[in-house]
This record gives C-alpha cells, sequence and structure tokens, in this order.
C-alpha cells in the first residue's frame, strides 16, 4: 500500500507547485533593469560628489591650517624685527580689525577679543569642521 | 557569457548590470509566487519584488552579499522580507509567521488550516455537482487542480508561504526555517498536515484506485 501512497503524493505535489506558480507581467524585466540602469546612474554621480565634498573640504582645511601657520609666522617675525614690510602693513591692517572687533564684542558680550582669541575660534573651527566630515573623508567608503 | 551565479555576481560588480538579466529571469517568477502568497494582489506583488531585487542588485555592487548562503536563499530572504514590510505598510496590519500559529496537538477539521476552505463554496459546488453526476463520474484532473487551488487560497499564510518556499522556491527545511526564523520542526510539520489534510480532501471524492489509474 506503500508504493501507491507514494505515487500519490507524488501526483498531489505537482498539483500543489502547478498551484503555487504565479507569474510576473511581461514588461516586469523591461522596468526592472530601466531601474537598474537608473540606480547605476546615481551611483556614478553619488561617487562624482562624493569627490567633490573630498576636495571641497580638504581644500578648507588646509586653507585654514595655512592661514593659521602664515599668522603664526607674521606674528613671530613681528614680534622680532620692527621693519616695515609688506606683511607687517598686513598685520597692522589685521590688527586693527581685531581690535574694532574687540571693541565691539567688550562692549556687547564684556570680554577681550585679541589676535589670540582669533587664533583659537579659528583653530576650533577646523577642529569641529574635521570631527563633522571626518568620517566621509576617513571612514565611509563610497559605493 | 557567465556560467554561475559567482560570474554572474562578478560581471555585476565590473559593471555589467545586463548580467543582472540572467539572476532576474531565473528567479522573478519563483520571488513573485512567494509574494503573491503574501500581499495577494498582483500589482502590489510585482512592485515588491521590483524592490526585492533593487535590494538585491545594491548588496551585489555594494559588497553586501558575503556569499556564506546562496545567492538564491539569500534572495528569498529579501524577498519574503520585503513583502512582509510592504503588507505592513499597505494593509497596516500586523503580519506575522509566527503569532498566527495553530497548536500542533489539536489536528481536526475545524481548525484554521481548512476552516476557510470548508466555509468556501467552491468545494461544496463540486461536491454537489459530483453527487448529481453520480459516484462513477469519471476522474477528473481539472477538479482535482481546482480543489488543489481552492485549498492553497484558503488555507492561512503561514502553511502557504512555507509551501511555496518548499515547492516553488526549492528552500530546504533549514533554509526556511532560517529565514522565517522559526524552529524546523515547525516547518516541517506545517507542510505535512497542510499535504495531509489536502490529501484527506482528494481521498474523500476520489479514491486512490481512481487516482492511482489517472496517474
Amino acid at each position: 500500500m506503500s508504493e501507491p501512497s507514494k505515487n500519490i503524493d507524488t501526483y498531489l505535489d505537482g498539483k500543489i507547485r502547478q498551484t503555487l506558480q504565479s507569474n510576473v507581467s511581461d514588461d516586469f524585466t523591461f522596468e526592472l533593469m530601466k531601474r537598474i540602469e537608473i540606480e547605476k546612474e546615481f551611483a556614478k554621480e553619488d561617487v562624482k560628489t562624493f569627490k567633490m565634498v573630498k576636495y571641497i573640504t580638504g581644500g578648507f582645511v588646509l586653507a585654514i591650517t595655512a592661514f593659521i601657520i602664515l599668522l603664526t609666522v607674521i606674528i613671530n617675525n613681528n614680534e622680532e624685527s620692527q621693519d616695515v614690510g609688506f606683511f607687517n602693513t598686513m598685520l597692522e591692517k589685521f590688527s586693527g580689525i581685531v581690535e574694532s572687533i574687540s571693541v565691539v564684542t567688550t562692549e556687547m558680550l564684556g570680554f577681550t577679543f585679541d589676535y589670540q582669541t582669533g587664533l583659537v575660534v579659528l583653530l576650533i573651527t577646523g577642529c569641529v569642521f574635521l570631527f563633522y566630515f571626518a568620517d566621509r573623508i576617513i571612514f565611509k567608503k563610497h559605493v | 557569457m557567465p556560467v554561475s551565479y559567482r560570474e554572474i555576481i562578478d560581471e555585476i560588480r565590473r559593471g555589467d548590470t545586463s548580467a543582472f538579466r540572467i539572476i532576474s529571469d531565473e528567479l522573478k517568477d519563483k520571488a513573485f509566487s512567494l509574494t503573491m502568497k503574501i500581499l495577494k494582489n498582483k500589482e502590489e506583488a510585482e512592485d515588491s519584488v521590483q524592490e526585492a531585487f533593487m535590494k538585491l542588485f545594491k548588496a551585489i555592487t555594494a559588497n553586501q552579499f558575503e556569499e556564506r548562503s546562496k545567492l538564491s536563499t539569500y534572495f528569498y530572504s529579501i524577498v519574503y522580507n520585503t513583502a512582509v514590510d510592504n503588507y505592513k505598510k499597505l494593509k497596516t496590519q500586523r503580519f506575522s509567521i509566527v503569532s498566527i500559529d495553530v497548536d500542533d496537538s489539536n489536528f481536526e477539521e475545524g481548525d484554521d488550516l481548512v476552516k476557510k476552505y470548508y466555509e468556501s463554496d467552491i468545494d461544496k459546488k463540486i461536491y454537489e455537482e459530483r453527487h448529481d453526476m453520480g459516484i462513477d463520474k469519471k476522474f477528473n484532473d481539472s477538479e482535482i487542480r481546482e480543489i488543489v487551488k481552492n485549498y492553497i487560497d484558503h488555507i492561512p499564510e503561514q502553511y502557504s508561504v512555507i509551501l511555496t518556499m518548499f515547492y516553488i522556491n526549492d528552500l530546504s527545511h533549514e533554509e526556511i526555517s532560517s529565514v522565517l526564523k522559526l524552529p524546523i520542526g515547525t516547518v516541517k510539520n506545517r507542510i505535512f498536515r497542510a499535504k495531509a489534510k489536502l490529501k484527506e480532501i482528494i481521498l474523500k471524492k476520489y479514491s486512490e484506485e481512481e487516482i492511482l489509474q489517472y496517474v
């Protein structure tokens, strides 16, 4: 009796398989491949955007670093030499701006804003910028 | 021309998206069959399968598919989860393969495995028609097909989804257990019970001899 039962089982397996089978519409693959192509284009654009962000971020960080180094060099030179030159003129102008900002901040907030404060603010800005974008530059792989 | 999934995946990662068509052609109908058992709507099911294919494509290109499992098993897992997510979104109901559980010790005609089937008119009509024509009516293959279809359409999702994974997606008991996060015993039990009940229904209408003559 086990053999006929096995045949019925096989027959039922076939019927269940037939019943469960459904087919997608004819344009399914066409629509899917269209979406895949669009996705591919988006991925390309993402790579471009990532590269651009990387260069802009790197450029900005470099500019801040260079500016801080330059400013430190100018200040040190100014303390050692009293020669009147282009850098000293620039420094005087910069000091003037810093002084005027300092006056305003003293009046409004009650603390002095000198060139050292300016350097600290620039440094903090640089750190915040690095902190914000560091994961994108260092850790995340682009797709 | 790539021949294995390994080669197809390499082609896709090299930027040849047309190679993805081979995967799509092979798995689309099987994935659709599974999704239909959950969403029960052709348009929604097609959208869901498209979404699942997109997830697979992204997983391949982003090297997220680590090839610890077979590509088809990995894909059916995506298909199932995407369909369940869409079911929740579309129907704003909770779909759970675990929550609608049938007590295995109480396997009787009145349980929810066949409740809806017996409530449906189709079975009754087939029975009446057969009765009117006399008991010696010749074995009818299309009638059997109708009975099976009606039965499959009316059993709860926790049975039809597992049956689809087993019969259409060709997943093993272990793979189904892993995708659905169900004990393997439950998977085997549901397949066995669903089939045993169907056999019982058919054998009420036809004798084994009648069926075997045809087979």
